[in-house]
């Protein structure tokens, strides 16, 4: 379980990588990946490919970031999902508000 | 929808069950701090045999240093160190490093008594001769390890009780803001009316509404709820609903009363009621209608004098009907006067010395009050010198209603009273801070007056013995009581709890061993520490003291000052044990009196959205909340032409906050669908609805399903649930979640409007949450889709498929905690599905 972020100042992208489950045990080190992040100039990926489990407090972590970036869909993207991660996805039918590889 | 709340464990006993890893390393670090290699040598070597890694270091800034980091197992520091003196540095560490459960053990030559105080006062527990006995090393690790255990234990539960606390705040901190803004977003002209208010704890039970009549006319209703927790508060929404949907309506007076009346009596329990004041004033602004029910007297200024209002009426929810004579009485008023109204918190609200504010300032301020002037802002500094810092006990609200053509022009100028008036914003209180209390200094040596250090209980067959240890402790400041044996002993705590024990092992009828274990069988979780003391020396005899509960062990005959050092130190850890143990019962106690206030709001709530469910017997519904609030909902309704229509919800979260917003749902949902409105309109309103209520992160994922009269139209929506399953002769359709969830975006998308499925008679539908498949057995493998798929296959018209569903459920699960919420309804097409409904245009 973590949350690691790296930044990309040439191409201005924020990558937050989450490792295992994502839950509401990350709340903190989510918000903190992005807090003080400069929102207008920097475009966030959030990768998912190392997390094994997403609820619905992760989902509203999501939901939090996409209000951080003034709600434009272009500006997070949401990549590698593996099967349960992404059936949560598909359910809540969040590729209307995300981005997604 | 799975987040998680905390588990709280049992409780911890007296007699913790003491268990020892040898294995290597398994005991943890034990810090050696000496300047001689050869001592530090030979004690690690010992202490590695025992399970401990050790790290030896020189002197007392080493060791303070290294603490800072990490936190040791146990600390064995030489007394006569260089630089830091060892107790200085003991002291350094328990104060800086904010840790007193590592216990600490001095190494001396010299055992003398001034020293071995000296040491304990720094807060050392214990001590060993040099050279050091290997036998009796051991002996002294495994009382000290017991004493780490448990504290250790106790320091956990302090963590998950303050955790499962946290959590419960945090979802009525949700739940606050769903109702505030339910209940405040209604009110009208709240600027030109003054409005005080300081809420007690988190939620108020003090109530304030107002609204427009349809002639432009204007209704102020001031209230307070028995109890001002959460109860209270969620008992607010449905009366706030009534009287805004009642008040626009323009439905008089007794009308309104009687039904708030009826909803309360319905609501609360025989114990709860609700005192009211109801403030009516047509907009010709020349009198009021005036109701009190057991509120304090209103108070009218007026060019004439000042005019009490008394009560003249029961409280609300007392009755199952109101009184005929208790109907609202007609009073004349011109502009320019002004009423002042209050719940009895102003009244009673007290200084540091427990005087009221009623006899205490209120009446001369009354009594200054100048004609044509606001009273509000100089009653609250009034108030704030005669509270200062004292907490108040009750919820304080007071309004000021200025009569004049201002109040009641709906789009008249803003009067520009309410700028010079002065109103202040709601102020939150906070809680009785918990922490208080939890850190305290070490204990320090108290004076040898007689019975200051409490009482010890001396239990010893021998009269020589029990004379010997007696004086000695009398003379320390203990009273001393005696027994000859364990059944005297037992006998004596029947009427006193002694604070020490001094127990021989060796006794005629029952012998020590078996007296502690029934002693600290009986005080629980009171810690009173138990010495042995016995001629007795094998590791087998002390192994069997300590499990029976024995703190401490000495053998006869006993150095005096080493007794004198121990005393003062198992007085210190039954003094830490007895601090976290009253800090616990503090949380316990706050805990348990917000989960008898959840169960209480939980009937409020529960009868608000249950009652007016229809068809719900006909219907196959399994639920099964996780904890008292259940974020799962379930709604059905008939429309006015005779279809059905049904919600299936789960809100984020499964505490109080995911329930609450549960209210405002229900009402636009039973609402809508009573008047007929269309799937795509009641979406849209609900949806609006919880973008408004909920914070950002959270949502409702939904299904909404309507069927037709006749049976053979479904229509449907599936926001972020799981699919919906329909069974029909030529198979099973699955309905996937085609939206997205509602409460995430301020409109629907277009795009996610309800879709049409043709169906007939004998078709049936299955709708969930997604704690079903997510249920988990003992290894934590779900439930899981494959299973229902299963199920769902077998699914014949003739069988309804949710007890085949429950069964296999339970097989799964066991009796297995859930995580999330559970929630699955059956519906069999039917015609007696519509029985009861309206009748066919």
């Amino acid at each position: 379980m973590s949350v690691t972020s790296s930044i990309d100042k040439e191409k201005g992208v924020v990558t937050i990588a989450i490792e295992g489950r994502f839950d509401f045990a990350q709340h903190k080190a989510f918000r903190d990946a992005y807090k003080g992040i400069d929102s207008k100039s920097m475009k966030f990926v959030v990768d998912l490919s190392a997390a094994s489990y997403l609820d619905s407090s992760a989902l509203g972590m999501l939901l939090l970031l996409r209000e951080f970036v003034g709600s434009d869909p272009t500006r997070v993207r949401i990549k590698g999902s593996g099967e349960d991660v992404r059936r949560v996805l598909r359910i809540a039918n969040f590729d209307k508000l995300f981005s997604f590889d | 929808m799975a987040a998680m709340r905390p588990v709280l464990d049992g409780s911890i006993s007296g007699n913790f069950d003491f268990a020892r890893d040898r294995r290597p390393f398994a005991m943890g670090l034990a810090l050696i701090v000496g300047a001689d290699p050869d001592q530090a040598n030979v004690l690690g070597r010992l202490l590695r045999r025992e399970g401990y890694r050790t790290l030896a270091v020189a002197d007392g800034e080493a060791a303070v240093g290294h603490c800072r980091n990490t936190r040791p197992a146990i600390i064995f520091i030489e007394l006569g160190l260089t630089g830091l003196k060892g107790f200085e540095a003991v002291r350094v560490l328990k104060r800086d490093c904010g840790d007193e459960e590592t216990p600490v053990v001095f190494m001396t030559q010299r055992l003398d008594e001034d020293m071995l105080l000296k040491c304990v006062e720094a807060g050392g527990d214990d001590f060993l001769a040099e050279p050091i006995e290997p036998s009796r090393l051991k002996s002294r690790l495994l009382v000290l390890e017991r004493l780490r255990g448990l504290r250790s234990a106790m320091v956990d539960r302090k963590r998950a009780l303050s955790e499962l606390l946290d959590w419960e705040r945090e979802e009525e901190a949700l739940a606050e803001r769903v109702l505030g803004r339910a209940v405040k977003n209604r009110n009208v002209l709240m600027d030109r009316i003054g409005l005080v208010q300081r809420p007690a704890a988190v939620f108020s039970g003090d109530l304030v509404l107002t609204q427009h009549l349809p002639d432009g006319g204007l209704r102020v209703l001031l209230a307070d709820f028995t109890g001002h927790g959460l109860a209270a508060a969620v008992g607010a929404l449905p009366i706030a609903d009534a009287f805004h949907a009642m008040t626009l309506k323009g439905v008089g007076d007794d009308i309104l009363l009687e039904e708030i009346n009826r909803k309360l009596y319905q609501l609360l329990p025989a114990d709860r009621f609700m005192a009211a004041c109801l403030v009516t004033i047509p907009v010709h602004g020349e009198e009021l209608l005036w109701w009190n029910g057991g509120m304090p007297s209103g108070w009218l200024r007026t060019a004439q004098g000042l005019r009490e209002l008394t009560a003249h009426a029961l409280p609300l929810g007392i009755l199952p009907e109101l009184p005929v004579l208790e109907a609202p009485i007609r009073i004349r008023v011109q502009a320019g006067d002004r009423l002042l109204l209050m719940t009895d918190g102003l009244l009673e609200a007290e200084d540091s010395q427990g005087r009221m504010f009623w006899n205490y300032g209120f009446e001369t301020l009354l009594g200054d009050w100048e004609y044509g002037g606001s009273l509000l802002s100089r009653l609250f500094e009034q108030l704030d010198v005669h509270c200062a810092d004292t907490e108040q006990a009750d919820d304080i609200a007071v309004l000021e209603i200025p009569f004049g053509p201002d109040l009641i022009a709906a789009s008249g100028l803003a009067s520009g009273m309410a700028a010079k008036g002065g109103w202040t914003a709601p102020h939150a209180c906070d809680e009785t801070p918990v922490s208080a209390g939890f850190s305290s200094p070490l204990v320090s040596p108290s004076q040898a007056e007689p019975s200051a250090r409490g009482t010890a209980l001396i239990v010893d067959d021998s009269a020589i013995n029990r004379q010997l240890l007696s004086y000695m402790l009398r003379q320390e400041g203990f009273v001393t009581l005696t027994a000859n044996d364990g059944e005297e002993a037992i006998a004596c705590l029947e009427s006193t709890r002694p604070d020490m024990i001094f127990m021989d092992v060796v006794m005629p009828r029952m012998n020590g061993i078996e007296a502690t274990r029934a002693i600290k069988t009986r005080l629980g979780e009171d810690f009173v520490p138990v010495i042995f003391l016995s001629a007795l020396r094998s590791e087998e005899t002390m192994m069997e003291c300590i499990r029976a509960g024995g703190d401490d062990f000495l053998t006869k005959p006993f150095n005096v000052a080493l007794l004198k050092a121990r005393i003062r130190s198992m007085e210190r850890a039954r003094d830490l044990r007895r601090r976290d143990a009253a800090a616990n019962l503090v949380l316990i106690e706050l805990l348990e009196r917000r989960q008898q206030e959840q169960l209480l709001a939980e009937r409020v709530f529960s009868r608000a959205i249950k009652n007016r469910n229809v068809a719900i017997e006909r219907l196959g519904l399994i639920q099964r909340p996780t904890a008292t609030f259940n974020g799962d909902l379930v709604l059905t309704q008939y429309l006015p032409d005779g279809g059905l229509r049904v919600l299936m919800a789960d809100i984020t979260g499964h505490g109080l906050g995911a329930t609450i917003g549960a209210l405002p749902v229900a009402e636009a949902f039973h609402a809508m669908t009573l008047k007929g409105v269309a799937d795509n309109a009641v979406l849209a309103e609900i949806n609006r609805k919880l973008h408004l209520l909920l914070p950002t992160e959270r949502f409702m994922s939904a299904c909404l399903v309507t069927i037709s009269r006749d049976g053979r139209v479904l229509r449907w929506w599936n926001g972020g649930m799981p699919s919906v399953w329909v069974r029909t002769r030529r198979g099973l359709i699955e309905l996937v979640s085609h939206a997205l969830p509602l409460g995430v975006l301020p409109t629907l998308p277009v795009e996610d409007k309800s879709r049409r499925l043709d169906i007939e008679l004998g078709d049936a539908l299955l709708l969930f949450t997604d704690g079903l498949a997510a249920a988990s057995d003992r290894r934590g493998i779900r439930f899981g889709e494959a299973r229902l798929k299963t199920l769902l296959n077998r699914w014949s018209r003739d069988r309804p498929l949710l007890p085949d569903l429950e069964s296999a459920l339970n097989a799964h699960c066991g009796d297995v905690e859930q995580p999330d919420d559970i929630a699955a309804l059956e519906i069999h097409i039917e015609a007696t599905l519509f029985t009861g409904a309206p009748a066919r245009d």
